[in-house]
């Protein structure tokens, strides 16, 4: 794995476990299907010194999840959806903000976009297994995965 | 003494754990403002007496900076407390911010005892009364 992966590795992992108490590992090649449904992208970009982004690839489950753990609600609340939507921006949104000082130091002043959310579907979720400066992962051994970019 | 809070963050999660944060930590609150972004935010402030103000910096329709800035311009900084609750990790801008009057930064994910000593430090309410 890159030094570049495995900070983006170490980083999520801890926002993970401080935001929500769940636990984040790398995924094996086998672990990771290859078809996916009800996923989503999370994403956001930033630009300053460096401009780049980040895109975050997981099933809605993960999301609801989190939502339930952050904010302490059942998982069969009717707004935890739109609660695992916002929770899951907000951990990239954090996971974005310690990684731009992880990879380059506390002086650069960064802008960062509002994270959106988009579907995913099996083409996209291939094109990724595929990327080498993707990281696959599992969330509570849920399959994901993450990238960071930066130019 | 209870605080008047007002938490601006576009995030209603984090929102909500800065108000279940508040609690944890037995800061003694009376009115807890939300507001999605600066300009909710200086609207509570024109209409309600607010003791200390949590903002995030990255939101949309007017940020946080744009937000110390009108407060600053209006003096309004000087009377109400704020503390950046961001995940800004620019020392260049943290100080800027405080340039302007900022009176304390947290960085996201902060965890209850961090948010308390601040809290203290800041407002001299102490959670132990």
């Amino acid at each position: 794995m890159s030094d570049k992966l495995e900070i983006l590795l170490e980083n999520y992992t801890d926002i993970m476990e401080k935001m929500a108490f769940m636990f984040v590992e790398e995924a094996d090649d086998d672990e990771i299907p290859e078809d996916v449904e009800n996923t989503i992208k999370v994403h956001m970009s930033f630009s300053g010194e460096k401009t780049g982004n980040i895109a975050l690839f997981v099933p809605r489950e993960i999301a609801t999840e989190l939502a339930a753990n952050v904010l302490g609600v059942e998982l069969d609340d009717p707004n935890i959806e739109q609660m695992g939507l916002d929770s899951i921006k907000e951990s990239l949104n954090v996971t974005l903000g310690n990684l731009l000082t992880a990879f380059y130091g506390e002086e650069p002043v960064f802008d960062l976009s509002v994270p959106a959310v988009d579907d995913v579907d099996s083409g996209e979720w291939q094109k990724e297994i595929k990327d080498d400066n993707t990281l696959k992962i599992l969330i509570d051994d849920t399959p994901a995965m993450i990238k960071f970019t930066d130019q | 003494m209870s605080l008047n809070v007002l938490i601006v963050d576009d995030s209603a999660t984090v929102r909500s754990v800065i108000i279940k944060t508040l609690k944890i930590a037995e800061i003694p609150t009376n009115e807890v403002y939300q507001a999605a972004n600066g300009k909710e935010a200086l609207e509570v402030l024109g209409e309600n007496w607010v003791d200390l103000v949590f903002v995030d910096i990255n939101m949309p329709v007017m940020n946080g900076i744009e937000m110390v800035e009108k407060m600053a311009d209006d003096g309004m900084i000087k009377t109400v407390p704020v503390i950046i609750v961001s995940t800004e990790g620019s020392k260049t801008r943290i100080e800027e911010l405080k340039s302007k009057g900022v009176s304390a930064y947290i960085r996201k994910p902060f965890t209850p005892e961090s948010l308390k000593a601040i809290v203290e430090k800041i407002t001299g309410v102490s959670t132990d009364e």
